[in-house]
């Protein structure tokens, strides 16, 4: 019968999908040695006299082919004498962060060692307690070799409080990255073709700039005979591509983050002082002459680049971006646009945010880790120079090679030397390194070493070579991090959260006139202070100085 | 009113109906068909086509780079093995326990029927959330295996109220009766008289939870790690690396440009390789949806 | 004791009468055994991880996981309920899921009403297969489509009206359009595929029904009133009050890709509100909190879900339970 012989079948499916379910036992060398008396000297190399395996947990590279595989793997197991397996996690961070939080709360055995997920302090402080997550500063002191060449090359003079949790231990091995390009991202790329159409300089002022936007949407400069151009468009959310946080330097120094100020070492807030308030009303100025595209407030990355690709004819004007990478694929229209330097506002001011150098958790040892000390020197040799060469570049020889007195380097505009050449491209799908997704020192001078070709399109180089105009242009004192206890943060993020969504909402708002800047400020300012403005501010402070008096 | 039998239309107001329907349609038609074109287009134009705004509804320098994107990952024929095995096995077992529910919901002379209806319709409302469902999961011994993506969400209370309505309203309760008179059991009316008259509904759930299978990846995200149990649309969602950054997060500006234009030349062929099979698959369901099931059923 | 109550069956005559002894239990043993399996899997796969919930009543820390937390009370309902925000997500959720429901439902059900009278076999198949495809667009791309084609510069909305020499209002920036653009971009991506369930029903209907009907002269459009409507009709209500069910859940991800600062006032949704405070703002996750948002979300669902069906129940003869 047909329904028995279903039913049957049925049965048969589901017996066989049990069977071949069955977990596989993971293989898993043992060491003879127990941990600590196994490893090897601070700086030795191979790091374990004894073979051993090391469960590595991280977020999926898409761009890494297999990293069994793969020539870092191979190459960090040759010299450290430790066997790798990897417990891959979702790609997209956040999804892997969630999975991460799941399974910590679910008290789920979590891979010996974590890389690349960047964990904040408040995580930290969190599982303090169930010491989760190992306290790696006797490590640190005793065994930390290429760790301590770090903290004497390193540019940063906040390196070491950097490391450290608001209990005093310190959790991860830090990613560094010290390229200058990346302290000075907040750029912005304006048409000299059009302004040398219109027979006008390059703008210094905000007033010479409002009239240079003038001339842009009326004196035709893309030269086809209609009124098309758009003189000035960003996007809601990419990287560097808002726009009041550009011009907003001309006024008061706008750190994208928190909007701090600091003077004296006191903190405070930009967003509710009269500076802001004339930042916004220049570029509500601006918006009511048509001069800023609406659409800059409205449209992601992806359709500003649409945008800037307009077939045919060129129509934009003036955008903010750490660079012109968007119109890589029009390399003629590409070098139509010159850096513009931050603006000179009415009061004298041409600040240029700074992106103070960062370390992030991109290595953690867990609780379940069996040989804690090999796995702290594992990562501590990640931190040696030639480690952050093959992690960054590939196999050396193959995919870059040592830089030649005669070569140009990249950074030359800031009095950088070439280090290396790079061969094998970088975002690419590779099977040479792991894009630097892990504990890694990458120096000043090899970040910034980069040879040249010589192609002045080069779009890295038009990067580098406009740095000088955005360099040290910040104040004095600027917030490189908080340093929080658990209880600050539980206090402090709905603070932060609904503080800042509000002003990035209300300074939209007032430039585009939906608010109005004199008879809707006070308003504005009072929700702020209902908001709880003058506690995220003395939260804020505390953390500052707890930080800074390490 | 006599009426000749045939494919004439008989009235002036049926005229004027059967043109509205043919015009809606075709207004359907446009409204949907015209931008899935413009899909269709764009996953077989150059990624320099697509990000100018240069394609419309025909692709614009012909390029099979969106595709090769997606292939080039090694892991995608080892995808679309664990989503077919998932869908199959998971199917089979959702549209079982699906029938074996409702069924009995539908029979409303069977003491209790409310209480289960309710007992079930819950199940939709109230949710534990993650944490501990993973913990069941993990408790049951089902992390990283495949019956962690099969079991849990076995039953979709949604699918099973439709079938459940379905068979109230689809099949007579004379049937029923004159089946009890001749003595026939639960069992037998279920298997012989009621299934096979419920083929369109079986075939609607069929579908539904095939697709569900297809396009699933919760399970797989929370409880799987060896990448060779990974569905599909995990393997496309890392490509795919789908993320509306925090400025603050970006750590490498460089490496996120280039993922932010592979993204976009992506995700075009991405909807086609996903969708694909589901397409082809929909016309072989689609012959249940005949008119004219019930015919003779009443009769035999 | 007995219990005695009538139930009025549809499309037929006989009234049954329910009664709890024994003997109608005993009788029924075959449909208890059906149902046994079923009901062994919500146990274990709903109603045990349901017990979770009690999170939200509990301080969660990394120590005592989450049944050991100390018991708070409704601290974080009020946390929710005096929020800044609240008020003003809680109405943008409602307001996305009334209007969704009350646009999105009749659409499918007139689709599947259409193409059911088509005659023309081909017609019928093409508008069939290509009304399903939008239904398996990611939402990522769905909102990526939503800005290219409302663009007033480069998108068929902006060439559109400039076609039409009418002035490009942008949409993606107006606060009041928001709603409107989600939902019917929705009601776009699943009417097709909402039709399914329809087309089912209606295939049910038997061909003789229709004979009939001609005889008496009825018109093609009167029977799709009185043959068609009526095949459909309880399919329609048992959904109608499932999504009454579902009326909180109001997912983030579409809402928060088409959020930007000048449309925040309506779309601001709570899942979104829920996803800014949870993740991105620097906590290891406060599943507390989170939990005690789900259940309200939860709560509400029942009471709607509830209230509609009891409705049902006093109009017509369909209904959840």
């Amino acid at each position: 019968m047909l329904k028995k012989r279903f039913f049957l079948s049925c049965l048969i499916i589901v017996m066989v999908v049990f069977m071949t379910s069955c977990q596989k036992d993971s293989s898993v060398s043992t060491t003879s040695q127990s941990g600590d008396e196994n490893v090897t000297a601070p700086g030795e190399l191979p790091i374990v006299k004894e073979k051993i395996t090391l469960n590595i947990g991280m977020p999926d590279i898409t761009e890494v082919i297999d990293f069994e595989t793969n020539a870092y793997t191979k190459w960090l197991e040759e010299q450290t004498g430790v066997d790798l397996e990897f417990t891959l996690f979702p790609a997209n961070a956040s999804e892997a962060r969630t999975k991460l939080d799941v399974m910590l709360a679910s008290g789920t055995e979590l891979p010996e060692v974590l890389m690349h997920f960047d964990l904040p302090d408040s995580v930290f402080l969190k599982n303090a307690s169930s010491g989760v997550f190992v306290d790696l500063s006797d490590y640190m002191d005793k065994y930390g070799y290429w760790f301590k060449k770090m903290l004497d090359e390193t540019i940063n003079p906040n390196m070491e409080k950097l490391l450290v949790s608001a209990n005093g231990k310190r959790y991860f091995m830090p990613y560094v990255v010290e390229q200058t390009g990346n302290f000075w991202p907040g750029k912005a790329w304006i048409n000299k073709k059009w302004l040398d159409v219109l027979g006008l300089d390059v703008p210094k002022t905000t007033e010479e700039f409002a009239t240079v936007l003038r001339a842009f949407k009326n004196g035709d400069p893309n030269q086809n005979g209609i009124a098309d151009e758009i003189p000035l468009s960003g996007s809601k959310n990419g990287y560097q591509q808002i726009v009041h946080h550009f011009l907003m330097n001309s006024f008061i120094y706008c750190d994208q983050n928190n909007y701090y100020i600091v003077e004296n070492g006191k903190l405070d807030v930009a967003f509710n002082k009269e500076e802001w308030r004339n930042g916004l009303r220049y570029m509500s100025g601006l918006f009511k002459e048509g001069l800023i595209d609406i659409q800059c407030f409205v449209q992601d990355s992806n359709s500003l680049k649409t945008l800037a690709l307009n077939p045919d004819v060129n129509i934009l004007g003036c955008f903010p971006a750490q660079g012109p990478d968007m119109l890589l694929s029009m390399p003629e229209r590409m070098a139509e646009y010159v850096a513009l330097p931050p603006l000179v506002g009415p009061e004298g001011k041409a600040y240029s945010f700074y992106r103070a150098p960062r370390a992030d958790s991109y290595g953690i040892i867990t609780k379940y880790c069996k040989n804690p000390l090999a796995a702290f020197r594992l990562m501590d040799f990640m931190l040696c120079e030639e480690s952050a060469l093959r992690a960054r570049y590939g196999v050396p020889g193959v995919d870059w090679e040592e830089a030649k007195e005669t070569d140009k380097c990249m950074f030359e505009s800031i009095g950088a030397k070439p280090v290396v050449r790079s061969i094998l491209p970088y975002a690419g799908t590779q099977n040479s390194h792991w894009q630097s997704m892990h504990p890694v020192f990458r120096s000043a001078a090899v970040s910034n070493g980069m040879v040249w070709n010589g192609d002045p399109l080069d779009v890295e180089y038009i990067k580098a070579s406009a740095l000088p105009l955005y360099m040290n242009k910040a104040p004095k004192e600027t917030v490189s991090k908080l340093l929080l206890t658990e209880e600050e943060i539980d206090e402090m993020t709905p603070l932060e959260t609904s503080i800042k969504n509000y002003v990035k909402e209300s300074s939209v708002m007032f430039i585009v006139s939906e608010k109005d800047l004199d008879a809707d400020w006070n308003a504005y300012l009072a929700v702020l202070d209902k908001m709880g403005l003058k506690r995220f501010i003395e939260l804020s402070q505390s953390g500052y100085d707890r930080f800074n008096n390490q | 009113m006599n009426r000749k039998k045939g494919t004439i239309a008989d009235s002036k107001s049926d005229l004027v109906f059967y043109m509205v329907v043919d015009i809606l349609l075709i207004l359907v038609l446009f409204l949907i068909g015209i931008p899935m074109l413009n899909i269709f287009a764009s996953s077989l134009s150059s990624g320099r086509a697509v990000a100018s705004g240069k394609v419309f509804i025909w692709p614009v320098e012909w390029s099979l780079e969106g595709y090769m994107a997606v292939f080039r990952n090694n892991n995608i024929l080892t995808g679309y093995y664990n989503t077919a095995f998932y869908t199959v096995t998971g199917t089979i077992l959702n549209v079982t326990l699906t029938l074996l529910a409702a069924y009995p919901l539908s029979r409303s002379d069977m003491p209790g029927v409310n209480l289960f209806t309710f007992l079930f319709t819950f199940t939709m409302l109230f949710n534990g959330g993650m944490i501990p469902n993973y913990l069941l999961v993990k408790s049951l011994g089902l992390l990283n295996t495949r019956w962690a993506i099969i079991l849990p969400g076995s039953i979709s209370v949604y699918n099973m109220i439709i079938t459940r309505t379905y068979f109230k309203s689809s099949i007579p309760k004379e049937l029923l009766e004159v089946a009890q008179i001749d003595g026939c059991s639960d069992f037998y009316y279920f298997l012989r008289i009621a299934l096979p008259l419920s083929k369109p509904i079986v075939a609607v759930i069929t579908l539904f939870y095939a697709v569900g299978h297809w396009n699933a990846f919760f399970n797989a995200f929370l409880y799987l790690n060896d990448k060779t149990l990974y569905p599909l649309q995990i393997i496309l969602r890392n490509i795919l690396l789908v993320n509306s950054m925090d400025s603050n997060m970006i750590i490498d500006p460089e490496l996120q440009m280039a993922r932010a234009n592979l993204a976009e030349l992506l995700k075009y062929s991405l909807i086609i390789v996903a969708s694909l099979p589901v397409w082809c698959i929909y016309p072989f369901v689609q012959k249940y949806f005949v008119k004219g099931i019930m015919i003779g059923s009443l009769k035999g | 004791m007995l219990l005695r109550a009538s139930v009025k069956m549809k499309n037929n005559t006989s009234i049954i009468r329910k009664s709890f002894d024994f003997l109608s239990v005993l009788r029924c043993w075959q449909l208890y055994l059906m149902l046994l399996l079923p009901l062994i899997y919500i146990i274990i796969f709903a109603y045990i991880p349901m017990l979770g919930i009690q999170l939200a009543f509990r301080q969660y820390s990394a120590d005592s996981g989450i049944f050991g937390g100390q018991w708070v009370g409704f601290k974080y309902f009020v946390r929710f309920f005096k929020d800044y925000q609240f008020a003003r997500v809680l109405v943008n959720t409602l307001t996305i899921s009334f209007y969704a429901l009350f646009a999105g439902f009749p659409l499918p059900i007139l689709l599947a009403l259409i193409l059911n009278s088509a005659r023309s076999q081909i017609l019928k198949k093409t508008v069939q297969m290509v009304s399903y495809m939008p239904h398996f667009i990611s939402t990522v791309v769905m909102v990526g489509i939503i800005m290219q084609v409302f663009n007033t510069r480069i998108g068929l909305y902006g060439k559109l009206l400039s076609l039409l020499d009418l002035p490009a209002v942008d949409l993606l920036g107006k606060a009041s359009a928001f709603p409107s653009l989600y939902v019917w971009s929705g009601v776009w991506q699943n009417m097709g595929w909402g039709s399914i369930v329809y087309l089912a029903a209606l295939s049910n209907v038997s061909p003789e029904l229709h004979e009939a009907a001609m005889i008496d002269g009825a018109s093609r459009f009167k029977r799709l009133i009185h043959i068609d409507i009526q095949a459909i009709l309880p399919t329609a209500c048992i959904l109608l009050i499932m999504n009454c069910g579902q009326i909180m859940n109001v997912g983030f991800e579409k809402a928060f890709l088409m959020q930007n600062p000048l449309n925040l006032r309506t779309s601001e949704l709570i899942s979104t509100y829920v996803f800014k405070t949870g993740l991105t703002a620097g906590g290891g996750g406060d599943f507390s909190y989170a939990t005690a948002i789900g259940l309200f979300n939860s709560v509400i669902n029942l009471i709607l879900l509830v209230v509609v069906n009891q409705i049902a129940k006093k109009f017509g003869d369909t209904s959840l339970w």
